[in-house]
């Protein structure tokens, strides 16, 4: 087919196209994806039993999460379209990880020498986090996953590595609801370490899942 | 108020080639007061040095050099002139977006033209088709894909950066099939006499031909039609033994000229 025979039939029957908002998607399908997490926390995972005694820690990790999914939906809302300038949006990014993992290295330098090791790892082995948290990014990552593709991302590992991070952060928001576990430096370390796992799981499959 | 050339982008008288998009802000801040002033007047979208520079699409390497010297950035004004081409296509996406087939057509064919340049710049030493088809689905996705346009950003990094993402589709799905065969230059690829080019009995017979009809005759009557030597020697009047002489010579004849056709 001639290019301008393609012109031709593109510039017939043009119907207007008001430009709408990307950001009620996006809002959609991370509610959706987070209701979805919420569900299999509360009936598959259980609420943690000393829920009330522990809302100090529950809100402390609440909101660890939510830091996460303002820094990390920024970056998810520009990677979506084309032509995208995401540099200056990396920074609360990387703030957010070293400001975490300092945290916890301070933790770590306070607690007793022999007693550190158990309050990292917090009973030893993987860190159940590191499991439970890419489970509950699951449905959230699938909802974005489809809206995203509809927006025409250009720069797909990048867009993958954004939306697996805002995915992990949402389902971390949900995770807390039932993480037994309040040691501040296993909360500081493996809540963030989760996420960059789902970050970079999302920035390997990207560009398979997101083309379009 | 409105520039009267209609296309300002610099392009090399020679060859053609020019630059299609913007290069990140080399200039001082003179030229860039200049935009401002000339542009005062009428409503154009903000490019700050910022929403230049930050845009993903980036410029390539430097275009022959009888082109240099007419390289946009190097010219005094020459945010002017990107910022015409911006301004103008901006108008035509915005008329396009609300129903101006027109303006729609207007930008598909300028925009035809500057992708035309960008692959075949970046695919040289390939096949201009291919360049051509990237053209095409460019203009495709962009029609197809307009709603994703934000009206704030410019319109130049936005084409570019679906130009970029489908020729980086391109080499992903070239690199894994392998090269591809230009359809125009193929005569006769869906002609009868290549559909049933899996079936052996075809080439055989193509390969008999260029047998003496002697051999010909021996090998079709003993090989493929399966005769026992004698019941061919009756059949043809040969003796048993000249027979078995000319599908000797034949076979390896044949097997010569299929070595040949196939070298291993």
């Amino acid at each position: 087919m001639k290019t301008d025979n393609l012109i031709d039939a593109l510039a017939q029957d043009l119907a207007p196209t008001p430009s709408r908002p990307i950001w009620p998607r996006l809002l959609l399908a991370s509610l959706v994806g987070a209701a979805l997490a919420t569900a299999i926390v509360v009936f598959g995972y259980g609420i943690r039993t000393d829920f009330g005694a522990a809302i100090n820690a529950v809100l402390a990790k609440t909101a660890l999460s939510l830091a996460a999914v303002l820094i990390a939906a920024p970056l998810a809302y520009k990677l979506a379209r084309p032509n995208t300038g995401i540099r200056s949006w990396l920074w609360p990014a990387f703030g957010l990880v070293v400001a975490s993992f300092s945290v916890a290295a301070f933790a770590l330098a306070q607690t007793a020498p022999d007693a550190r090791l158990s309050a990292w790892l917090a009973g030893g082995g993987l860190p159940e986090c590191l499991k439970r948290i890419p489970v509950l990014a699951a449905p959230v990552a699938i909802a974005l996953i489809f809206v995203v593709r509809g927006l025409s991302p250009t720069r797909l590992t990048l867009a993958g590595a954004a939306i697996g991070g805002l995915s992990a952060a949402v389902g971390a928001v949900a995770y807390s609801l039932f993480c037994p576990i309040d040691s501040v430096a296993y909360v500081a370390t493996w809540y963030v370490a989760a996420i960059l796992l789902c970050a970079g799981i999302g920035a390997v499959l990207g560009r398979w899942l997101l083309r379009w | 108020m409105r520039p009267t050339s209609e296309f300002p982008i610099v392009s090399c008288p020679s060859t053609g080639r020019g630059r299609a998009y913007p290069a990140p802000n080399r200039l001082g801040l003179a030229a860039r007061h200049s935009v401002r002033a000339r542009y005062r007047l009428r409503p154009r979208p903000r490019l700050s040095a910022q929403a230049f520079a930050s845009q993903s699409v980036r410029y390539c390497a430097a275009p022959a050099q009888a082109c240099n010297d007419m390289a946009p950035w190097k010219m005094s004004g020459a945010r002017a002139r990107l910022s015409d081409v911006e301004a103008e296509l901006h108008d035509l996406m915005t008329r396009g977006l609300a129903g101006d087939a027109a303006a729609h057509r207007k930008l598909l064919e300028v925009l035809s033209g500057r992708f035309r340049v960008f692959y075949r710049n970046r695919l040289r030493g390939g096949d201009p088709a291919d360049a051509e088809d990237l053209v095409q689905e460019t203009l495709l996705a962009i029609h197809t894909r307009r709603d994703s346009y934000n009206p704030s950003q410019p319109v130049t990094a936005w084409v570019f950066a679906i130009a970029r993402y489908k020729m980086i589709d391109h080499f992903r799905r070239t690199r894994t099939r392998g090269v591809s065969v230009p359809v125009d230059d193929v005569d006769n690829l869906f002609s009868d006499d290549r559909a049933d080019a899996c079936d052996p009995t075809h080439d055989v017979a193509a390969l008999l031909q260029h047998l003496p009809a002697k051999q010909r005759t021996a090998i079709q009557l003993v090989k493929l039609d399966e005769l026992s030597v004698r019941e061919a020697a009756a059949k043809t009047g040969m003796s048993e033994s000249d027979i078995k002489v000319s599908i000797h010579r034949g076979l390896k004849k044949l097997s010569a000229l299929v070595a040949r056709e196939q070298p291993s």
